[in-house]
């Protein structure tokens, strides 16, 4: 469904992505691991288009609906909880209630200034979710939640993704293997892939981890 | 409220001691005095026609200025090379003292065009520094998210840019209209157009009617004052929408 072929990408003359291909199929949940630093956000941002290529090429279907978690919430500061939802054109009821099932529900007319952290991001989270859309990019979406919080909102992620095409960054191997059919452990700059495997084939969070910490 | 009063009380006292020390009501006349001269001009229609035409002439340099300026700062944010160009052209203005213009203006213009063409050049300058401030200081991280969310050019305008130029175009209307309101009387005072503030003011000064420069000076500050609050809150507190 999107495609990067011989993607390169500099940052401020630094190469970031050094002639990456990488094919997202229809209807897979993509999750890639990686060190801070190693490209991945902007192997996101190629993917969804927001970034121009240096050079390459990427081939992404007219017409479709795309949803974001960005690493940062990116919420606007002068809407209230329940009018950054709506300001993007999210129907009211549909954002209500999205934003009652991440457990916003008290506080849909608060500024974001007056919400602490976690809610911020459970804010940005009932975003993308109640925006919808065919494709999600999710940059470490469950950032900043403490683990309570955590085991709810990612079941909840995990039955609004079914069926969708998604591209995940996360470092939490527990929360790749929940949401991911597929599982690639990278490293960089510049990104380069280490493993691109079926997450089947890890038996476990732990083995994943184990994979990440001696990925070769 | 209490504190206000003392506070207005201890200047005008100030004041009136002034008086009885210099002595001379040509040179500084009394709160009294003033305040009977106020009522002396304020019983004919002259007076209240010279107050509305002054601020007409104001207004609209203020609201014109305004308008040439976030223009301005929308084609210098758009395209840098209009930004090189004009950027000498908005430092000149700002650059050069009001009665250049003014006396420049009384061989270019009408004289009811002055004021105006004053409060335009002192408006204009200021609100097209403060709007492109606004442009340019615009999140980014924002646009991209209004960018991948696929939001129209309308709603970006609405959601992300205009709220983000608010304060900065707020923090240029209250500058400006007070200058406006100083630079386009100082223009009345050069070229005296009929009923004007201005000229109340020139012809208090020739016939050394020094009560009546100071009623009329009160009636500005009053005017400023009235101004600054029904104009300028209403754009910080966001009821004016623009």
């Amino acid at each position: 469904m999107f495609e990067l072929k011989k993607a390169i990408k500099y940052f401020d003359r630094q190469l970031v992505l050094n002639s990456i291909d990488l094919f997202l199929p229809r209807g897979s949940i993509t999750a890639v691991l990686g060190s801070s630093g190693c490209g991945k956000t902007t192997l996101l941002r190629a993917l969804a288009g927001l970034t121009k290529l240096d050079k390459g090429h990427l081939i992404q279907p007219k017409e479709v609906r795309c949803s974001f978690i960005f690493q940062e919430n990116r919420l606007l500061p002068w809407r209230n909880a329940l009018t950054n939802l709506t300001a993007l054109g999210i129907d009211r009821d549909r954002a209500l209630a999205e934003l009652a099932t991440v457990g916003l529900g008290e506080d849909i007319d608060k500024l974001p200034e007056e919400l602490s952290g976690g809610m911020l991001r459970r804010l940005a989270i009932a975003r993308a979710l109640a925006y919808g859309g065919d494709v999600f990019f999710f940059d470490e979406p469950l950032q900043g939640l403490d683990i309570n919080t955590s085991q709810i909102i990612l079941p909840h992620i995990k039955s609004s993704l079914k069926g969708k095409t998604a591209f995940l960054i996360t470092h939490d191997p527990q929360e790749a293997l929940t949401l991911a059919d597929r599982i690639i452990i990278a490293g960089g700059p510049p990104f380069y892939i280490i493993k691109d495997t079926p997450a089947a084939s890890y038996p476990d969070s732990d083995a994943l981890a184990d994979a990440i910490s001696t990925p070769w | 409220m209490l504190q206000k009063l003392m506070v207005i009380i201890f200047w005008l006292g100030l004041w009136a001691l002034l008086y009885l020390l210099v002595g001379r009501s040509i040179l500084l006349p009394s709160p009294l005095q003033t305040l009977s001269a106020l009522i002396q001009l304020s019983g004919a229609a002259s007076f209240w026609l010279a107050i509305l035409l002054s601020l007409l002439r104001v207004m609209a340099g203020f609201v014109l200025g305004i308008i040439i300026g976030v223009m301005l700062a929308v084609i210098s944010c758009n395209w840098r090379f209009a930004k090189q160009l004009l950027s000498p052209l908005l430092s000149v203005i700002k650059a050069t003292p009001i009665v250049s213009f003014i006396l420049l203006a009384l061989v270019w213009l009408k004289i009811g065009q002055i004021p105006v063409f004053t409060s335009i050049l002192v408006v204009l300058p200021i609100v097209a520094a403060n709007v492109s401030s606004g442009i340019r200081t615009t999140s980014a991280q924002l646009l991209e998210m209004g960018q991948a969310f696929n939001l129209t050019k309308k709603t970006m305008l609405k959601e992300i840019y205009l709220p983000s130029i608010r304060p900065y175009f707020a923090a240029a209307a209250n500058i400006s209209i007070g200058l406006a309101w100083k630079a386009g009387i100082a223009a009345e005072v050069l070229c005296t157009p009929l009923n004007s503030i201005g000229r109340g003011l020139y012809n208090a000064k020739i016939y050394l009617q020094t009560d009546q420069l100071f009623a009329w000076t009160v009636v500005m500050i009053t005017l400023s004052m009235v101004i600054e609050k029904l104009l300028i809150e209403r754009i910080i507190k966001g009821r004016v929408h623009v």
